[in-house]
């Protein structure tokens, strides 16, 4: 069969227009006619060379761009298999790393906890902790306020119905008030504070991170802990118990409106908190609130200074952070569960 | 010269309620190397952008290959943008992949071609710029110089006429400056590619510049234009501080 003639232009749209046609195997073409090629033209041209389908002569210029892209490829330095590695070793190298990261962590926890132990005698930027409080504390409390409303009224609801049966729904009030100050009220709040600053956090170091401002700081001799991590550290330690107030708050609201739906009245509703809600639940409430601040905070501030420095960094950074600080959470929480039951509270 | 590739008439730039200059009127022809000066601040990216597209003009017409920038709208402004490749000052490549992989994006999305020849065309491209050993690097692996060169070879994927490159030496040594002026030379002349630069680079404006257009805010467009050995003997002091390195005359 007589070769297919290129044309003398090879440029994209000729290429698009061959390769539209498709190819059978075999199939040879002639590039005699063919003057000017533009890279997809050359492409094509040095991809028909190398399978022994291009026939006639290449004009001269053509000829050299092929040699020299064969050249180019020809001097490439053959791929080196990376060693072999046994078990043994893969095991010892990824528990040394797990052991790193911790010992990191470790090291990020303790430097953190001794800034704000030192927070009097050292120079602490004040006003970025107060910016940091309106953003992660203030800002947050509309959302905290809708959420624990619902919560509350949800809470009341549902335990309304099955309590009716027994004829219980007294005691209502008494379950939202104790479920919420005991223990959702700050759960929401902190699990909500590590999807909103947790990932804030994370997201303004990490990119810090990848536009080396860090690295700038660090240069300068200023510790990243001190300078960046402290004031937020702090005013999401302090926001928290103000925002799981407000969530406690708003439940208990939500609570007494489905309470006058059941035709109680406010004073009983009231009752029923005093009865049922001591001091040492509002205390270690608060206790935990303080716990859960810090934790959610430090982590987004870990997660943001460990970010890396593609553009992917930011948000796989803030991704942990909010994962991370929910666990967190959550195992703080089984712990303070352990320690309170041991008090008698 | 050749017909004109690019054409400003009347541009007035800048940004809503805050123009930048008045009035720039200019026009690059096919197959020339110019070179968009001006002193820092005077709108020499913003009018890049207006040029592209990327940001409407506050008055007057742009053409692109004879076509009006402004009213291009739907498939062809597609076809248009594709006229043209830009390289941006800090190479914009995209971090999550591959040198390659960044080169191969274009010819994946806007050809027909199969995959053996999307590779074939990526791999060449690479070839010209001189980066096939880096195929498999990341953007974040890459030095200064070899990041331009990957964002050159990205922008000269689908094989564009006209080439933009906003400061392509800025942050590289002399020999890395010397070899992208090299490489921006001979696309020009081998491949036939109109090539706009904007730099500050005296040696690459002196060593590859057809044409310089030096752009005065104060002028409110273009203040002069020509040869770089021209322009050195300019009769507007700016000018000739520009290029004697004078301080104190250059905005």
């Amino acid at each position: 069969m007589a070769p297919t003639p290129l044309p003398e232009e090879l440029t994209r749209p000729a290429v698009e227009a061959l390769a539209a046609k498709g190819g059978r195997a075999g199939r040879a073409f002639d590039c005699a006619a063919v003057r000017r090629a533009d890279g997809a033209g050359t492409a094509l041209l040095w991809l028909l060379r190398r399978q022994g389908a291009l026939e006639g002569a290449l004009a001269p210029d053509l000829a050299k761009a092929l040699d020299a892209f064969d050249a180019a490829q020809a001097a490439l330095p053959k791929p080196t298999p990376p060693p072999k590695e046994g078990p043994l070793t893969a095991l010892g190298r990824a528990e040394c790393g797990v052991l790193a990261r911790w010992g990191a962590a470790v090291a990020f926890l303790g430097e953190t906890l001794c800034g704000l132990a030192c927070l009097p005698r050292v120079r602490f930027r004040w006003g970025d902790c107060a910016l940091a409080f309106v953003r992660c504390g203030v800002q947050a409390v509309p959302v905290m306020l809708l959420i624990g409303f619902l919560l509350g009224l949800i809470l009341a609801f549902q335990s309304a119905i099955p309590l009716k049966l027994f004829g219980g729904e007294g005691f209502v009030g008494g379950l939202v008030g104790i479920a919420l100050v005991r223990e959702l009220g700050v759960l929401v709040a902190a699990i909500l504070m590590a999807g909103r600053t947790g990932s804030a956090f994370a997201a303004e170091l990490g990119a810090m991170k990848v536009n080396e401002e860090i690295d700038a700081l660090e240069t300068m001799g200023l510790r990243p802990v001190r300078f960046l991590v402290l004031p937020r550290v702090l005013a999401g330690t302090l926001a928290l118990p103000l925002l799981s107030l407000f969530v406690t708050f708003a439940g208990l609201v939500g609570g007494w409106v489905v309470m006058g739906v059941l035709g109680f009245s406010g004073h009983y509703y009231l009752d029923q908190l005093q009865v049922f809600v001591h001091l040492k639940d509002v205390v270690g409430s608060f206790c935990k609130a303080f716990a859960f601040g810090f934790a959610v905070s430090a982590v987004g501030c870990w997660c943001g200074l460990r970010a890396g420095h593609d553009a992917g960094a930011v948000g796989t950074a803030t991704t942990a952070a909010v994962v991370t600080g929910i666990v967190t959470i959550a195992v703080l929480e089984g712990l303070f569960s352990v320690v309170f039951y041991a008090m008698g509270w | 010269m050749g017909r004109p590739a690019i054409e400003c008439e009347h541009v007035v730039t800048g940004y809503p309620g805050a123009p930048l200059m008045r009035d720039v009127c200019l026009s690059v022809a096919e197959g020339e190397v110019v070179f968009l000066l001006g002193g820092s601040g005077c709108g020499k990216t913003t009018l890049l952008k207006h040029i592209i597209g990327q940001l409407p003009p506050l008055g007057g017409t742009i053409r692109i290959l004879g076509q009006d920038v402004a009213a291009a709208q739907g498939p062809a402004r597609e076809r248009l943008l594709r006229t043209f490749g830009m390289m941006y000052q800090s190479g914009a490549l995209f971090g999550n992949l591959t040198v390659l992989q960044n080169v191969l994006l274009p010819l994946e999305e806007f050809t027909a071609f199969p995959a053996p020849l999307r590779l074939a065309a990526a791999r060449l491209k690479l070839a010209q710029v001189g980066l096939l050993d880096r195929a498999d690097a990341f953007p974040a692996e890459l030095s200064g110089g070899q990041t331009k060169r990957a964002a050159i070879a990205r922008a000269m994927a689908l094989d564009p006429r006209i080439l933009f490159l906003d400061e392509p030496s800025a942050g590289l040594d002399p020999v890395t400056s010397a070899s992208l002026d090299a490489l921006i030379r001979s696309l020009s002349r081998e491949l036939g590619i109109t090539v706009v630069v904007i730099s500050h680079e005296l040696a690459s404006i002196n060593a590859i510049a057809d044409r310089a257009i030096y752009l005065d805010r104060d002028a409110g467009g273009v203040l002069d234009q020509g040869p770089p050995a021209a322009l050195r003997d300019s009769p507007h002091p700016a000018i000739r501080a520009f290029f004697n390195r004078t301080p104190g005359a250059a905005p």
